[in-house]
């Protein structure tokens, strides 16, 4: 039967650098889409995920082990996140809206080709996301990209429940409206689900 | 079933976590009205989009670099880097230099062979001490910096000593003057 992760922690503690090593892997992928998510950024994520784990692995100590060890990993990863997000938004405001050049951000995913359309979809949603505040921002990640309960979330956040559940709730109807004015893939017009049904009257 | 009450419920509709009876409240009233319908189709597109965003992979090698950077960082100096993380502090570089140049004065002042010692000594101080300076300036990182000249200071004292006893053993002792024994406390005061 494979050790929890809060007997991982215990391990670790006690300089198993092969529960260390567990541990990473067991989180890699999420700790690295999280770094992804909240960044938008394939090539700034893998520094950030090392980022995360350095910061874990150091404050390993303070984890309290009565609780459930994911929600504060998540915790250390946003926040960390979050410092990250703060810091490009300076230099961005320094830079005056410099757009973002190609050359600089490659694809390192492995493959010949890229899908077109998921990367127009990728855009169109980091897009969407980025113009929600940051709260709300947090919550859609954690909830519908992550997958992580509201009781996680509330976890990780450090709030009550149902403010996570009511900050979800805003955060899907916000992105709902900012995707729906967005252009659709190849420029023309957007065709949602909607399209067919009867206009908004509200 | 009202509008706000409609939009209220929309997430938990979404999340399948409705009670049986607003999910009947609920799908009537979607049933019915265009424009809630219209709401819920727009939050529906959103996700499904939300949830098509890609997800990296963990590229080839990215634990081992955490590792690298994690417990490979955390272990524990060997005594050579601890003294040196002290020593190689720029505030305290020219009195380490200057200990280095006292070894050879307390051990063989008074002697001409330890007149001419101390001067090849102080020498090779004065090189050592420059070739950590050199090491600073190409580093920025203050600690890896100490520990990477520590690294190399054991070797360069093993080879200046090396160099003062080729350069000394050139020259015939004098009686009484006490030249290897002088030589050997210059190791043990090094060594030390």
């Amino acid at each position: 039967m494979a050790p929890t992760d809060n007997e991982l922690v215990v391990r670790c503690l006690q300089q198993d650098e092969y529960a260390w090593q567990l541990l990473v892997e067991r989180h890699s992928h999420r700790v690295l889409n999280i770094a992804f998510q909240f960044t938008g950024r394939r090539e700034e994520a893998e520094d950030l995920a090392q980022e995360i784990f350095l910061r874990v692995y150091r404050s390993l100590r303070r984890f309290d082990l009565s609780t459930s060890f994911l929600p504060w990993l998540v915790r250390v990863s946003r926040n960390l996140c979050i410092d990250e997000y703060r810091s490009r938004a300076r230099e961005k405001a320094s830079l005056l809206g410099e757009e973002p050049d190609p050359e600089r951000t490659p694809d390192h995913r492995p493959g010949p080709l890229r899908d077109l359309e998921e990367k127009e979809l990728e855009e169109t949603v980091r897009r969407g996301l980025e113009k929600l505040s940051g709260e709300l921002r947090t919550a859609l990640i954690l909830r519908d990209l992550q997958g992580l309960s509201y009781a996680e979330i509330a976890e990780a956040l450090e709030l009550p429940e149902g403010t996570v559940k009511s900050r979800i709730h805003r955060g899907r109807l916000e992105l709902a409206q900012i995707l729906s004015r967005e252009p659709a893939q190849g420029g023309g017009p957007r065709q949602g689900p909607a399209a067919g049904e009867k206009g908004v009257k509200r | 079933m009202t509008h706000e009450r409609f939009q209220d419920l929309l997430s938990d509709y979404l999340d399948r976590c409705l009670s049986p009876d607003d999910l009947r409240g609920y799908e009537a009233h979607l049933a019915e009205c265009a424009e809630c319908s219209h709401l819920a189709a727009q939050v529906r597109q959103a996700l499904r989009e939300l949830h098509a965003f890609p997800r990296l992979e963990v590229p080839a090698g990215f634990t081992a670099r955490v590792l690298e950077r994690t417990t490979r960082r955390d272990r524990v100096p060997g005594p050579w880097e601890v003294l040196w993380s002290y020593v190689a502090l720029p505030r305290l570089s020219p009195a380490a230099a200057a200990a280095l140049l006292a070894i050879p004065l307390i051990f063989m002042a008074g002697t001409r062979d330890g007149r001419q010692l101390t001067r090849e000594v102080s020498m090779a101080a004065h090189q050592t001490y420059s070739n950590a300076v050199r090491l600073y300036s190409r580093r920025t990182d203050l600690r890896e910096t100490a520990v990477a000249v520590g690294r190399k200071i054991p070797g360069q004292i093993e080879e200046t000593v090396d160099w003062i006893r080729q350069r000394i053993g050139s020259t015939d002792p004098r009686p009484g003057e006490p030249k290897q024994q002088s030589i050997r406390s210059l190791e043990r005061g090094m060594n030390a």
